[in-house]
């Protein structure tokens, strides 16, 4: 009897346990994740923007593949972020110890443009 | 030297096709006109200096063919560093001979003709120079050539050799010429230098005078072969989308070969415009 009381108790303290772990787990949105390009060869530029969920009050921070953008301190939203890149690159958010929390793939894609030819005379050189 | 030091620290070398005019995107034309005042000095006794009024910029690149100002050509390498390629072009020359002297309107078009009204007789007097007027009509020739580019930084070198290929004056010219771009604020500047070569065939058809000019022996002249300094500074600085601020100016050199004939009164040319430009 004393058994079928003490179960309830154990399966609701073990929800409680595991929705706190569940709400712990941090998540992000990360928009956008394709960069489009002008070629083949361009830079392509944009801005990326980044919202945070179940982020604990230490230090975190991204990294665009390896070089760092930023670092901070608690779980609020960051401004955008300016990135020029070739090709796909990956961002990464670390925690204080460095261990990597979060992936995100980001692709480089390019419109077909036709390429730039570069004049053999000077403009306006008919003279 | 302080002060042109303090002003190459401000300018910043620009980057190939940073400027659109330098570059046409595959099978589109580039075309635009100038409107300003400007003129190119005319070294040619009895020549008048050539207005420039309305300057056309016109240009098409397909995947190897092109043409660029009067220039038709087949690009045989065309990368980062090198480029390669076989033209026919324009033979400016003639240009001195000015065709909207109004001369032209009165003098026969052949170029053998003898019965040339304003002709001293032989015997009468020697002149020290002739006027275009005086001498048969000059042809416009066409040059076949290949040239061949060396792109480095921002910079450029090439150099070319051309032929008549119309049968003309059968002569031939080499040019090396360097290029270097800048951007200045808003302004983009090139300049230009090269070194032209002209033979003498090319020289003394323009510039010699014999028989068919139907004067006197004395006269008499024969083009000789040399080099022409140039040097030319453009700067184009964009006002809206498709319309340009443009600044050009110029310098030739002409060689003894050609200034020493009778048709010659000045040892260079010179070029200025200042215009706006619109590119459709």
């Amino acid at each position: 009897m004393k058994r079928l009381l003490y179960m309830p108790r154990m399966v609701i303290l073990s929800l409680l346990f595991c929705s706190h772990f569940a709400a712990a787990l941090p998540a992000w949105y990360v928009r956008p994740t394709v960069c489009i390009s002008d070629g083949a060869d361009s830079l392509c530029k944009m801005a990326i923007e980044l919202s945070f969920e179940g982020l604990d009050d230490q230090q975190h921070c991204i990294y665009l593949d390896d070089q760092l953008v930023t670092c901070w301190i608690g779980g609020r939203d960051l401004k955008p972020i300016q990135v020029a890149l070739r090709q796909d690159s990956e961002l990464r958010l670390t925690d204080a110890r460095g261990d990597v929390l979060l992936r995100q793939p980001i692709t480089v894609k390019s419109r077909q443009t036709k390429p730039l030819r570069r004049r053999v005379r000077q403009p306006w050189s008919v003279f | 030297m302080a002060l042109l030091c303090a002003w190459c620290l401000h300018v910043a070398p620009s980057a190939a096709c940073e400027a659109p005019a330098d570059c046409v995107e595959t099978g589109q034309w580039q075309i635009g006109v100038a409107l300003g005042g400007g003129v190119r000095t005319n070294p040619l006794v009895g020549g008048d200096n050539i207005p420039l009024v309305i300057l056309p910029d016109i240009a098409w690149y397909g995947e190897h063919a092109y043409f660029d100002n009067g220039e038709l050509g087949y690009q045989w390498i065309d990368d980062e560093q090198f480029a390669l390629e076989t033209f026919v072009a324009v033979d400016t020359e003639r240009a001195f001979f000015s065709f909207w002297h109004p001369g032209n309107v009165f003098l026969p078009q052949a170029g053998l003709s003898v019965d040339t009204p304003g002709i001293a007789a032989e015997s009468d007097f020697v002149q020290p120079s002739v006027s275009i007027d005086d001498v048969a009509t000059r042809k416009w020739a066409f040059l076949g050539g290949v040239r061949a580019h060396y792109r480095f930084n921002r910079s450029e070198l090439a150099l070319d050799w051309q032929s008549d290929v119309s049968g003309v004056h059968n002569g031939s010219r080499v040019t090396l010429a360097y290029r270097q771009h800048w951007r200045l604020e808003r302004w983009q500047v090139t300049l230009n230098a090269s070194m032209v070569w002209k033979s003498a065939k090319l020289t003394n058809y323009y510039y010699g005078i014999g028989p068919r000019d139907g004067l006197g022996l004395a006269s008499f002249y024969v083009g000789r072969a040399g080099w022409q300094p140039n040097l030319r500074i453009t700067a184009t600085r964009p006002l809206t989308k498709q319309w340009l601020a443009i600044f050009s100016a110029g310098y030739q050199g002409l060689h003894d070969g050609m200034t020493d004939s009778p048709l010659v009164d000045e040892n260079h040319s010179a070029i200025l415009f200042a215009g706006v430009g619109y590119r459709f």
